[in-house]
């Protein structure tokens, strides 16, 4: 009698959970994201309540006829209907580390935490992660998971999934900025583990291009670590010179994978503390680079140090400014005009020595405004870095031009984009106006307005035509902070109607 | 600036235009002949083709344009100085 009271009481709370709506439910948009994570968590929440019931009921009715190993069996059976019904744990701990790519994506579109608040895209970047595990990278499988992402709105983990894809064909830059853009989604739509992942992904790219301190920063501001984070981290800041040896020998404990780590662990342990203002070794040859050569003598040199040091990502913005004066210094000599008049004469050129001095300022203003969007501060002051500012500034705003007239076309193609592609599309928009903000040359205003008067149909299409409601949330909200920042408040007021009703 | 038509061709601006033409033919000739050459600059070492040998031979025809490929030309070793005109009258 005992038993049938606990099913009773079980399975009735289970149905009595599943049929009664929540509180928060009647708080927001039954539509939005929240509303349906929460009912995904409510149904989930039910079925593992009815399993649990029914097998401890069932358990107990065995267990008080004497039978133990039926008892054994049913909480057997249990157990693994609560692991087929909450594959999460599962697929995670051997599916993934497997590489049982399929397997892995069908159980994780089943749902379940921790994809409750993405099953489609949380089921494509299991299968991303299982593939990875496997060293199995081809194209087929590649635009099997792709197909998955694509078939739901855009969300965190598809994103996320998306940028490890991208990784996966070689393109780490797209990789990079689509798995940056995560930061930008409303948390409801992007599961924490996708988050972190994408974190994991950001520190340890960070760390092969040797930034140690770009390390150090996100994962200091990083909501949650995962122990491969947190040994990151702590390298990061030993080499910056603000750990211990015994913390890093803590770290790399309680991290997983200690043989790939190793030689990492080697190194922060002999690496010297780097001194606060680091020294740069450059050959005798690049010394003009490194502020030994005598200003205004150096500037083709310069020019090549700068060219090598933006392949490699390398470029400061010091040595961006003093390349802009160099060459002001050295273009606008009264000796070296004599020369190139006689140089000129011997080869008989057709352009006068003003023509050629001004087409060769052309190009090289070209070329240093090419050079700047990797570091951190545009420099400003003289004719070169003026006119480069200026050339950059239009090259974003072409940009944006041309990524605003590809989501115009979108709205109006007979085969529209998939979101992901609209997403590159504005990330392209959202970089071109951080950058052209970045230089400070022009009023910001008039091209936030340029921008607006676009996205506001793409966020209004986006919502109500496409059914792409985290997106058009992530745009809208981009939006409403411009418009405060440019003090545009009726723009302000217009986007912040989307942010309200959420993703 | 990398692909400055001095390096390509392997010249300094110091050679006149009856180098610049023998030194186009005689790359040119071994090219076709299947041979793979690369040509040096100051921030590395990049493979030749024809297409880049024809257009650094015709940018150096162009006395314009050679003027301005002069003026940007750094030694590949030992760069100290600035522009090639200023290494020409010192030299």
């Amino acid at each position: 009698m005992n038993e049938v009271v606990w099913m009773s009481l079980l399975v009735g709370a289970a149905v009595v959970v599943g049929f009664a709506p929540t509180p928060p439910l009647d708080d927001c948009d039954p539509a939005g994201a929240r509303a349906q994570s929460l009912r995904r968590a409510e149904v989930r929440g039910t079925a593992m309540l009815a399993i649990g019931g029914l097998t401890a009921a069932l358990t107990l009715h065995a267990c008080t006829r004497g039978a133990w190993g039926t008892g054994a069996l049913v909480t057997l059976l249990g157990a693994a209907t609560a692991l087929v019904v909450q594959p999460g744990p599962l697929v995670r701990a051997v599916l993934v580390p497997l590489g049982m790519w399929r397997l892995a994506r069908a159980a994780s579109r089943w749902g379940g935490p921790p994809w409750l608040r993405d099953p489609e895209g949380g089921a494509a970047l299991m299968g991303v992660l299982a593939l990875r595990n496997r060293g199995l990278l081809d194209d087929g499988p590649l635009l099997e998971l792709e197909a998955g992402i694509v078939a739901a709105p855009l969300r965190g983990a598809g994103l996320v999934a998306s940028g490890l894809i991208a990784d996966a064909r070689g393109d780490s830059t797209e990789a990079r900025r689509l798995l940056l853009s995560v930061d930008a989604l409303d948390p409801d739509v992007c599961p924490p583990l996708a988050r972190a992942i994408a974190n994991d992904w950001l520190l340890e790219d960070a760390a092969s291009r040797d930034r140690w301190a770009e390390v150090n920063v996100r994962s200091e501001n990083a909501l949650a670590l995962s122990a491969a984070g947190r040994l990151l981290h702590t390298v990061s800041r030993r080499l910056l010179g603000h750990a211990s040896r015994g913390e890093l020998v803590r770290a790399w404990l309680s991290a997983p994978a200690r043989w790939k780590t190793w030689a990492m662990l080697e190194r922060a342990w002999d690496e010297p503390l780097l001194p606060q203002f680091p020294i740069v070794d450059y050959d005798v040859s690049l010394r003009a680079a490194n502020g030994h050569g005598l200003a205004g003598t150096g500037a083709a040199s310069l020019h090549l140090d700068a060219v090598r040091a933006h392949r490699r990502g390398e470029l400061e913005s010091k040595e961006l400014e003093r390349l802009g004066r160099a060459w002001d210094e050295t273009l606008w000599d009264i000796g070296l005009r004599k020369r190139v008049r006689a140089r000129s004469l011997e080869l008989d050129c057709s352009r006068t020595v003003e023509e050629s001095m001004v087409e060769l300022h052309r190009a090289l203003c070209v070329e240093v405004a090419s050079m700047m969007p990797p570091i951190g501060d545009i420099p400003r002051g003289g004719k070169t870095l003026e006119r480069a500012v200026g050339l950059f500034c239009d090259a974003q705003e072409h940009r944006i031009g041309c990524a605003l007239k590809r989501l115009e076309a979108a709205q109006a193609a007979s085969i529209s984009p998939t979101a992901i592609e609209l997403w590159h599309d504005w990330l392209e928009i959202q970089d071109g106006y951080g950058l052209h903000q970045r230089a400070g040359a022009r009023p910001q205003r008039a091209l936030f307005q340029a921008i607006d008067a676009k996205a506001s149909p793409l966020v209004h299409w986006l919502w109500h035509g496409r059914g792409e409601r985290p997106m058009a949330n992530a745009i809208a909200t981009w939006l409403a902070m411009e418009a405060d920042r440019v003090q545009d408040d009726e723009s302000a007021a217009y986007h912040r109607q989307y942010v309200a009703a959420g993703p | 600036m990398v692909c400055n038509p001095f390096y390509v061709l392997g010249l300094t601006p110091t050679a006149r235009a009856a180098q610049v033409t023998l030194r186009f033919r005689a790359l040119r000739s071994d090219l076709r002949r299947g041979r793979s050459l690369t040509f040096t600059t100051p921030i590395g070492t990049q493979p030749l083709d024809l297409g880049l040998l024809g257009i650094a031979y015709a940018e150096l025809r162009d006395a314009d344009l050679r003027l301005e490929h002069e003026l940007r030309y750094v030694p590949v070793r030992g760069r100290t100085s600035v522009l090639s005109i200023v290494r020409t009258e010192a030299s």
